[in-house]
């Protein structure tokens, strides 16, 4: 009996000892997964949201002030109603309701009159365009917005509900920064080789250059690129 | 004859715990010896992973400062345009203060809700890059297809996993990561429109490049959804916009 007890004691510790010890294997099997990759990795992140939150704590402290002074203003009599339309100006200037114009670059696109311009490679330049920083851009002084379409239609492409002939040249504009120049205009190059190569069956005349003064048209609250019967009543 | 038999069950007994006892050492041996051998490369392990575990401690730390952050800037804006508002109604600026809210639903400043779709695009699952063509990864044109798509059938506002697409959003990649305002995004692609569901629902199913990357041997995920009432949120950046617009010289103010 108490052999038998002895053995069952025997058995319990080994087995526990036993546990434990695939318990540190397993811990060694996913510090295997842990790699300098994946620590690199982790620390950008870090690097990262660092960065964004010093920057987020800045802007609400800037709106903090702004409430404060838009307060007191208010309060004393003072100018707030210029503040506050300065701030709407800046707001329809950001949303592409006003004709703004500066130092930008125009980018022609035309093929022999038996070709017609692909919707796609327009897309691609506004794209290209709107990551590498431009501030304001139009196609055929159609003024883009965020829901602005272009899309082929048959013989035309349709670009904010306007048809414009694929058979014509299109004109894209862009307001840039002027330090940028040499970046856009590198980086786009790059773009319009890699366009003419991958098309080279459209034989597609690509000139970029850049101009002292680019205007580009405001875009109507009406536009059909706004959808503004679509946002007024879902808004919160 | 009973103590015979008894005597040999427990001959019996005996041999099967030694048995067991044997196999359980054998085991123990194999563990540990294995244990021995890792080690020394459980040691240099053990100190990336408590480096990764500090990391990643960090990282959760700065992640949830950043949320209340972030709630802070929404409270803070939406405290700011309740001022406004409140100044201009009582000063009998009506036209103006309605004018600032049409202005900055048009700029994407504004949480916006209605009809719409959701779109997910998804690498495939399991994906493997020695057996797997590179179409079986989701990449920015991918993504831009599917919000042209969208655009063209009707969209109203679109957001790409929570993150906006104002007059300034370009969709692009930057090694393997595709990013949007900035912001860096990570699959699953949560494309969400709001607009006329049934036109932007039919336009993304009947989608030959769609339908083609969906097919066995690429496998992308690829699901849309008419959604009731789809959410898109406003851009992040809204009360820090002016870095988007500080080249632009307005040629004929409205006013």
């Amino acid at each position: 009996m108490k052999i038998n007890a002895m053995r069952s004691i025997a058995f319990t510790i080994i087995c526990m000892i036993l546990g434990i010890l695939i318990a540190l294997q397993m811990k060694n099997v996913n510090a295997d997964n842990v790699t300098e990759q994946k620590l690199e990795e982790l620390y950008n992140n870090i690097v990262e949201y660092s960065r964004k939150n010093e920057e987020l704590s800045k802007r609400n402290a800037e709106l903090y002030s702004y409430i404060e002074l838009l307060e007191q203003d208010y309060a004393s009599g003072n100018a707030y109603i210029e503040t506050i339309i300065k701030e709407r100006e800046r707001a329809a200037v950001f949303a592409g309701l006003r004709e703004v114009s500066n130092f930008g670059l125009t980018i022609r696109i035309s093929a022999p009159p038996e070709v017609m311009v692909r919707d796609s490679v327009l897309r691609q330049f506004v794209n290209e365009l709107r990551a590498l920083g431009a501030q304001a851009i139009s196609i055929n002084d159609e003024r883009m917005v965020a829901m602005s379409e272009i899309r082929a239609s048959n013989q035309d492409i349709i670009i904010n509900g306007k048809n414009y002939d694929r058979r014509n040249a299109f004109e894209i504009k862009a307001i840039i920064d002027p330090g940028k120049e040499a970046y856009f205009l590198d980086y786009l190059d790059k773009v319009r080789v890699s366009v003419q190569t991958d098309l080279s069956a459209d034989q597609y005349d690509i000139a970029i250059q850049t101009v002292d003064n680019v205007t580009i048209p405001a875009l109507k609250e009406d536009s059909i690129a706004f959808k503004i019967d679509l946002l007024l009543p879902s808004v919160q | 004859m009973n103590d015979h038999k008894l005597a040999k069950w427990l001959s019996k007994t005996a041999n099967k715990q030694k048995l067991m006892l044997l196999v359980l050492f054998l085991l123990f041996g194999i563990v540990v010896s294995n244990h021995i051998s890792m080690v020394q490369e459980t040691n240099k392990a053990s100190s990336l992973v408590e480096s990764y575990n500090e990391l990643q401690k960090e990282l959760n730390s700065l992640t949830a400062t950043n949320e209340q952050l972030q709630t802070e800037n929404q409270e803070l804006q939406q405290e700011r345009e309740n001022v406004i508002n409140t100044v201009l109604e009582r000063e009998g600026y009506d036209q103006l203060s309605e004018e600032i809210s049409r202005i900055r639903i048009l700029a994407g400043f504004t949480e916006v809700r209605g009809e719409g779709v959701i779109v997910t695009l998804n690498d495939k699952p399991d994906y493997d890059p020695l057996r797997d063509p590179v179409a079986s990864i989701i990449h920015d044109g991918n993504i831009r297809h599917v919000v042209n798509l969208l655009i063209n059938s009707g969209a109203a506002a679109v957001s790409i996993n929570g993150i906006r697409v104002v007059n300034t959003s370009g969709i692009y990649c930057i090694g393997p990561t595709i990013l949007c305002n900035k912001e860096r995004m990570t699959p699953p692609y949560r494309i969400s429109a709001l607009g006329p569901a049934s036109m932007m629902y039919n336009a993304v199913v009947s989608d030959q490049v769609i339908n083609q990357l969906t097919i066995p041997e690429i496998g992308i995920i690829a699901n849309v959804e008419k959604i009731d009432e789809v959410v898109i949120p406003p851009f992040n950046e809204a009360d820090n916009f002016e870095q988007y617009i500080n080249q632009l010289e307005v040629v004929k103010n409205e006013d």
